[in-house]
C-alpha cells in the first residue's frame, strides 16, 4: 500500500515542509519574544512539528486540491479514495514526525 | 456468471440547469459503447457519475449483481480514463508501471512500440499523445470488468489513434468499454453500440441517418 501512495505522499511532505517553514517562523516572530521555560531552539523544533501535523498539512493538500486535482484519478482506478489517500499519508507523516519529537526531549 | 453493468435513474442538474434525466444504460463485456453528443450535453459528467466520483441525488448502479454507490471503491468492477492528464508529472514511467504492477505484467506492459523508447523519462517530459497513449493503456490493463474512456484519442498522434483502437478492440473481449470523443469518426469506427446524449437523454443511434436527425451531423459529413 505505501508503494501505491509515494507519489502523493511525497508531493504533500515537499508542499507541507516549505508552508510549514513558514508559519513556523510566523509563529516564531509572534511568540519567541515572550517569557518560556522552554529554550528557543526547543520551541522552533515545537512550532515546527505542530505546524507538519496541522497546517501545514491541512495547506498542502487543499493546494494540491486546487492545483492537482485531477492527479487523484490515479490513486481512484487503485480504488483508493480521497479521504482513504489522506488518512493514510497523514499517517505517513506521523513517521516522519517521530525523530523530531525525539530530537525535542534533548534540546 | 457473465458480467454487466447497469445504471438506471441517473439525473443530474447543475444550479437551474437539468444535464441528466433519467439515464438508463447497461454494458456486457464484448460492447463498445460509443457515447455521443455536442460539448457540455454531459457525457464526462455521466462517465463520472458512473465511476463514482461526482455525485448526484439520484442514481441506481449495478455491477454483477452488486449495488454500488461509489463503484471505483470496489476492487476490480471499473477504471475510469479521466478527460485531462492524470498521471503525476514527477515520476517516470518505469514508476508508474512499477505502482500499478499488481494489476498487470510490467515488462510486457512496457514492451510497445510507443513506451519502450520512453521508459525512464518523467511523465511530465513526454509529449501529450505518449502522455495520453500510455494512460490508456494503463486504464485499459487494470484489472476490471468494466472501462470508462472520456476522450481516449485526445492528442494522440494519427499513426498511434490505430494503434489504441486495436487496444480497445482486444480489451473487449474481456471487458465493457464505454467511451467518448470529440470526434465522432473514431468513436463511430471503434465502437459497436452507440447513443447520443441529446436533451438530458439517451438516445440510441442504430443508423448514420439517426445522427443527421437528431441534428448532430450536417447531412453532408457522410
Amino acid at each position: 500500500m505505501t508503494r501505491l501512495l509515494l507519489p502523493y505522499n511525497k508531493s504533500i511532505l515537499k508542499l507541507n515542509i516549505v508552508f510549514s517553514i513558514v508559519l513556523t517562523f510566523l509563529s516564531s516572530l509572534a511568540f519567541l519574544s515572550k517569557e518560556s521555560s522552554h529554550s528557543a531552539i526547543f520551541l522552533v523544533i515545537a512550532y515546527y512539528a505542530f505546524w507538519i501535523m496541522t497546517g501545514g498539512f491541512f495547506l498542502s493538500a487543499y493546494y494540491f486540491e486546487i492545483t492537482r486535482k485531477n492527479e487523484y484519478y490515479f490513486y481512484y482506478n487503485l480504488g483508493i479514495s480521497k479521504v482513504r489517500l489522506w488518512l493514510l499519508t497523514y499517517s505517513l507523516h506521523l513517521i516522519f514526525i517521530l525523530p523530531l519529537l525525539y530530537v525535542l526531549q534533548y534540546v | 456468471m457473465s458480467s454487466y453493468l447497469e445504471v438506471d435513474s441517473i439525473r443530474k442538474s447543475f444550479g437551474d440547469k437539468q444535464v441528466l434525466t433519467d439515464i438508463a444504460l447497461a454494458c456486457h463485456p464484448g460492447d463498445i459503447i460509443g457515447l455521443l453528443g455536442r460539448n457540455g450535453t454531459g457525457k464526462t459528467t455521466l462517465l463520472k457519475i458512473i465511476f463514482g466520483t461526482l455525485f448526484t441525488d439520484y442514481k441506481f448502479i449495478r455491477i454483477n449483481d452488486e449495488v454500488l454507490t461509489q463503484p471505483f471503491k470496489s476492487k476490480n468492477k471499473i477504471a475510469y480514463l479521466p478527460q485531462d492528464n492524470f498521471l503525476p508529472k514527477s515520476i517516470t514511467v518505469n514508476k508508474v508501471v512499477e505502482i500499478y504492477s499488481d494489476e498487470f505484467d510490467q515488462k510486457r506492459f512496457l514492451e510497445d512500440e510507443v513506451l519502450s523508447k520512453v521508459t525512464g523519462t518523467k511523465i511530465g517530459n513526454l509529449s501529450g499523445g505518449e502522455s495520453r497513449y500510455l494512460e490508456v493503456k494503463l486504464v485499459l490493463n487494470l484489472n476490471s470488468n468494466f472501462v470508462l474512456l472520456d476522450e481516449p484519442f485526445n492528442g494522440i498522434s494519427p499513426l498511434h489513434i490505430e494503434l489504441v483502437k486495436n487496444m480497445i478492440r482486444d480489451k473487449s473481449f474481456k471487458k465493457g468499454i464505454i467511451l467518448t470523443d470529440h470526434d465522432y469518426r473514431n468513436v463511430l469506427d471503434v465502437a459497436n453500440k452507440y447513443y447520443l446524449l441529446f436533451d438530458g437523454g439517451l438516445k440510441p443511434v442504430k443508423t448514420k441517418q439517426d445522427l443527421i436527425d437528431w441534428g448532430y451531423v450536417p447531412d453532408e459529413q457522410f
